[in-house]
């Protein structure tokens, strides 16, 4: 276990729900702490009786849901959205996200709340491509529901056993991503293959 | 010839992923094993009738206590009352906040090795939930 989360499992055994407000918002914002990892501990630490699944699951989403909306509004505003526009448009993969994300906003933002940092990057770019709050806060709080429930329940279930399942997820998710690579890469393969 | 270097290089690319594929899913067969061998992962565990239930920690659980845990934590999950757990370990009672301090920190404020004062949390719980109940 890292430093870093025996220092945040610590915070919360002292403070309960409210160092899990803090860790949950901060890491919704811009921090990469490791809040779902966290949740899946406490899922475990709930199956001990220590805490509430109800209470966790409320508190969790209310405060991720209220760091992502305010990513969202940081880049919405004016001096931000200049900030990052001139920073961002020498690189052109930002472009082509940015399509990406005007396409598939819903999905996009409902499925990057299941993956860490990235979520992050989708709010800021939510806001600064002028996606309507309305929107965003529906499909951020149904892939933020849909999350944390998950991971709460997982962590209940397997109580003691949660830090090797973490383990597995890791793996697991390595493994995911490799498949990805090796499918786009043999699709190019064959396309260049068929160009020649 | 462009073409056939950068067609190389791919081939090159996707045989290396297919290895490194290989390598994670034969950890993750042995990471799953494992867990079956604690029999972590069952049905009964996940059935939500069971959810209502806490799952109290017992003498096979003793070595998962760790310094960065509260005296608090390890009275609630292993049942074991904090006020035990104080005579046992020799605690003041003018300990500031206890039960809700954790291990690391009280160490440090008695000058004590952590891990060794974890050692004696463990014989201690251990020995509480060895005594027969009523």
């Amino acid at each position: 276990m890292s430093n870093l989360f025996t220092i945040l499992l610590s915070f919360v055994l002292l403070y309960k729900y409210v160092a899990l407000f803090i860790i949950v918002f901060l890491s919704g914002l811009i921090l990469p702490l490791p809040s779902n990892t966290l949740i899946l501990a406490l899922g475990a630490f709930a199956s001990q009786g220590y805490m509430n699944v109800t209470l966790i699951f409320i508190v969790s989403l209310a405060s991720n849901v209220l760091g992502d909306c305010v990513g969202y509004a940081l880049t919405r505003s004016l001096k931000m959205r200049n900030l990052i526009e001139n920073r961002l448009k020498h690189f052109s993969t930002t472009a082509r996200l940015k399509e990406f994300i005007e396409q598939y906003a819903g999905w996009t933002i409902l499925i990057t709340r299941f993956l860490g940092t990235l979520g992050v990057v989708v709010n800021f770019l939510a806001g600064l491509l002028d996606i309507p709050f309305q929107y965003f806060l529906l499909y951020d709080t149904i892939g933020n529901a849909l999350t944390i429930a998950c991971f709460v329940f997982v962590g209940y279930g397997l109580g003691v056993y949660t830090e090797a399942y973490s383990d597995i997820t890791k793996l697991l998710g390595w493994i995911i991503l490799i498949i990805i690579l090796i499918f786009m890469l043999i699709k190019m393969f064959l396309h260049k293959k068929k160009k020649d | 010839m462009e073409h056939q270097k950068a067609n190389l290089y791919l081939k090159i690319i996707i045989t290396i992923l297919i290895i490194v594929l290989a390598i994670l899913c034969f950890f993750l067969v042995q990471q799953y094993r494992t867990i079956s061998q604690q029999k972590a992962i069952s049905a009964e565990r996940f059935n939500f009738a069971n959810l209502a239930r806490h799952h109290s920690l017992g003498i096979n659980e003793i070595n998962l206590i760790e310094p960065w845990m509260t005296f608090n934590y390890v009275s609630i999950s292993y049942k074991v009352p904090a006020s035990y757990l104080q005579t046992m370990l020799g605690i003041s009672s003018s300990t500031a906040n206890y039960p809700n301090i954790t291990i690391n920190h009280y160490a440090k404020t008695v000058g004590t090795n952590p891990n060794s004062l974890v050692e004696k949390i463990k014989n201690a719980v251990q020995q509480y939930l060895a005594q027969p109940r009523k």
